[in-house]
């Protein structure tokens, strides 16, 4: 049996569809983020970027790819009819939410010595934490839905 | 000597050592340790245990684990929290640059994180293994 079998109803769909909220506020957090260190000089997160060189550029990008995968998951397998699919999002999207914690901790950890940036790391850290958290509540609502069937 | 008495004698050796060995821990270390701030730490603890969570979570998806769930979620996260502070800790030696450091330690962790995974797997196969034995 495939681990995740996102289209077929379950009786713990409600828990998955209870986050969905949650992730549309992430993912639009993850967007503005991103368009504040692309657009906006005077932000903080443009002045990070910029510091960072390279390295910074690349999480930068992954960060953008990682929310834009997010996106289509909830979209495609979530919002649109069910004959529309995405399985590597359902597959991968405790894999991708993990990602995007990754993320905005290596933010964290940058901001965290310097002077004024704790405030923006402690942002991140809370939304690196919801972020997580989406990537277990969904790993966990599987398994127990997993261990039903197997019991039924 | 039989087991019990060379178990004994090693733990009497590392009772003795390990105030020492942290003296000179301490002696060694010491000034980095007090360049980095109580806050990084906690964002390095955090990062260490995301990434060893990707690891714990493929595990958990791919794998029935039964009973012995406990001891996989230990085996990640020690081996994750293990390894992104000695990362942590040479980065820091070496003055890496910021985003580099943050990239080390998530990869280092998730390998960790997986290095323990497998020991994991085999000492629960061997210890299995024994009691079918002794079973038969």
């Amino acid at each position: 049996m495939a681990f995740v079998e996102r289209r077929q109803r379950s009786t713990l769909q409600r828990y998955v569809d209870q986050l969905v909220v949650m992730r549309i506020v992430l993912i639009l957090i993850t967007f503005q983020v991103v368009g504040l260190a692309v657009y906006e000089e005077r932000s903080l997160n443009y002045r990070l970027v910029e510091a960072g060189g390279i390295p910074a550029t690349i999480s930068l990008c992954a960060l953008a790819a990682l929310a834009a995968l997010a996106f289509a998951d909830l979209v495609v397998n979530d919002v649109l009819p069910a004959r529309f699919r995405f399985d590597i999002g359902s597959r991968k999207r405790d894999t991708i939410w993990l990602g995007i914690s990754i993320t905005y901790l290596g933010y964290a950890f940058v901001l965290v010595p310097h002077v004024g940036g704790a405030w923006l790391a402690g942002l991140f850290v809370t939304y690196a934490l919801a972020a997580a958290f989406v990537a277990v509540y969904h790993v966990v609502v599987d398994l127990i839905e997993r261990n039903r069937r197997r019991e039924q | 000597m039989n087991n019990n008495t060379a178990i004994r004698a090693i733990s009497a050796v590392v009772w003795c050592l390990w105030p020492l060995t942290v003296l000179a821990a301490t002696e060694t270390f010491g000034a980095t340790f007090r360049q980095i701030s109580f806050a990084a730490w906690i964002v390095v603890v955090l990062l260490s245990g995301v990434s060893g969570l990707v690891a714990l979570l493929q595990r958990l998806k791919n794998a029935d684990l039964g009973t012995n769930w406990r001891i996989f979620v230990l085996a990640h996260m020690a081996g994750a929290e293990l390894t992104g502070a000695v990362t942590f800790f040479g980065c820091e030696a070496i003055d890496a640059n910021d985003f580099l450091q943050a990239a080390l330690i998530a990869l280092a962790s998730f390998g960790g994180a997986a290095a323990m995974d497998k020991w994991a797997s085999a000492f629960i196969d061997r210890v299995t293994g024994d009691i079918t034995k002794k079973g038969q």
